[in-house]
């Protein structure tokens, strides 16, 4: 087992600040993200030999664990426990660095499941095909998912551009 | 493509190549993370090895990617303790002690003894009826009768279909049936089923593998379509139709369940207005 450990241990040192990146990503904040990470990582390596084995890819295998788990609001009921198991682990993050970002901010305001094929998408460069794999779900649903998204990011955007230009209709055109 | 989708495309791939997304991590974070990851594993050793102490659920929220719980839209309107069964008298994690060396494992495969299920299960093939719980079927309470579902395919607590609670998964699977691993973030295996020997498609959770037991057998069986129980609790069914179904049923801020056999449970998600969603059958001494 130790050795096992020894084993996940430098691959965790070595992942680190990508699956940081990642999550934040695909929670749209340091803090989440951090949790997040720490969550699929003490879980996956509870059982690493057997990821190992059973997977070719362990670090798609833990983006995929990440998406899914972030998609579920599951996650967030068991993080109270884990954060106050381990309340020294979060890593030193700065203030939202795109708060003043109006992509960034539409992002936040997308449902999770629909943020994370934007992510698998945009991020991870997936095919609906390979996201449907990822998330369990049809690719019929990842097509109505990604539409949404992007009609939502289209509605939020226009609707702050409205915010900045008051002589523009919500469709960023000049009124009289 | 429009020229407003390639810009939004564009966009999109730019934020998300910003540098600005890394986070730096704590220098003990590596460290932090491998002792929670023996933790976790320690506890899985000590629950499995405490075969006749073990008496209480452990389906700790790592259920993250379980079928329709997570992959309808309307999750978020869900309930938001709907399937945990935090509600169960102990936890084993406070149960037995953490050493790891602990012998005497449960073999795999092997059901443990009754668990700590509130209230008598019912019989086996027989629905619990209404009578007894007189105090919630008394006409003067003015409740309907529950609705008999029938809707969808039946899940009970043998299983669904060919796929039953206790098959070893990680061999021939059962008759019919289809399992492709999927990534789950628990301890546990996932698989996606489909296939003519189950009634639905949907996911089962294989319990951990641990130094002694192995494990792979089905502790989680949940259904992505509507189904219904034996006793006829399926979608649409209140919350007030199961307790009334089942003695022993159970919430508490977690969620409705109720007992389907000594070592099993069902589990409903209801939505905001106590209806059923969803059932999913879950061995009570299960660990994901």
């Amino acid at each position: 087992m130790t050795g096992e450990l020894t084993d996940f241990g430098e691959f965790v040192h070595a992942s680190l600040p990508g699956l940081l990146r990642y999550g934040h990503a695909l929670t749209g904040n340091p803090h989440d993200a951090a949790d997040l990470v720490q969550t699929v990582l003490e879980k996956i390596g509870s059982r690493w030999a057997h990821v190992q084995h059973k997977t070719g890819d362990p670090l798609a295998y833990i983006r995929r664990s990440m998406a899914n788990a972030h998609v579920s609001r599951w996650r967030r009921i068991k993080r109270e426990n884990l954060v106050a198991d381990i309340p020294d682990t979060q890593p030193h993050v700065p203030a939202d660095p795109f708060e003043h970002e109006p992509l960034w901010q539409a992002l936040r305001g997308l449902p999770p499941r629909q943020r994370a094929v934007m992510v698998l998408r945009y991020y991870e460069g997936l095919s609906e095909v390979e996201i449907a794999a990822a998330l369990s779900i049809s690719q019929g649903t990842v097509k109505s998912q990604a539409s949404k998204a992007i009609a939502s990011l289209r509605t939020k955007l226009a609707a702050g551009a409205g915010e900045a230009h008051p002589f523009r209709d919500s469709e960023g055109r000049e009124t009289s | 493509m429009s020229a407003l989708d390639d810009e939004l495309d564009a966009e999109l791939r730019r934020l998300f190549g910003d540098e600005r997304l890394t986070v730096r991590p704590k220098t003990d974070a590596p460290e932090a993370i491998v002792a929670g990851a023996r933790r976790i594993r320690r506890r899985r050793t000590a629950m499995m090895s405490a075969s006749g102490a073990v008496v209480a659920v452990v389906l700790v929220g790592g259920s993250l990617t379980f079928g329709p719980f997570r992959s309808q839209d309307n999750v978020a309107a869900m309930n938001t303790s709907v399937l945990q069964t935090g509600a169960l008298p102990q936890t084993v994690a406070g149960s037995v002690p953490p050493d790891p060396t602990a012998e005497n494992p449960v073999p795999g495969g092997e059901s443990p003894p009754p668990t700590s299920v509130p209230g008598s299960p019912p019989s086996a093939g027989k629905p619990t009826t209404t009578p007894n719980a007189p105090a919630k079927t008394t006409p003067t309470t003015g409740k309907p009768a529950p609705q008999f579902i029938t809707t969808g395919g039946l899940i009970s607590s043998a299983g669904f279909g060919n796929l039953k609670l206790d098959a070893y998964l990680e061999g021939t699977p059962p008759s019919g049936v289809t399992l492709t691993e999927t990534p789950t973030s628990t301890a546990c295996t996932g698989y996606n089923f489909s296939g003519d020997g189950v009634p639905g498609a949907g996911f089962v959770a294989a319990s951990p593998s641990t130094p002694n037991t192995g494990g792979g057998y089905a502790v989680m069986i949940v259904p992505n379509g509507p189904v219904h129980t034996p006793e006829g609790i399926g979608k649409g069914s209140t919350k007030d139709d199961v307790k009334q179904k089942y003695v022993g049923a159970g919430e508490n801020e977690s969620g409705l369940y109720a007992p389907a056999s000594a070592t099993s449970i069902y589990q409903f998600a209801v939505d905001g207005a106590n209806v059923v969603q969803a059932i999913r059958l879950v061995k009570t001494n299960s660990d994901c």
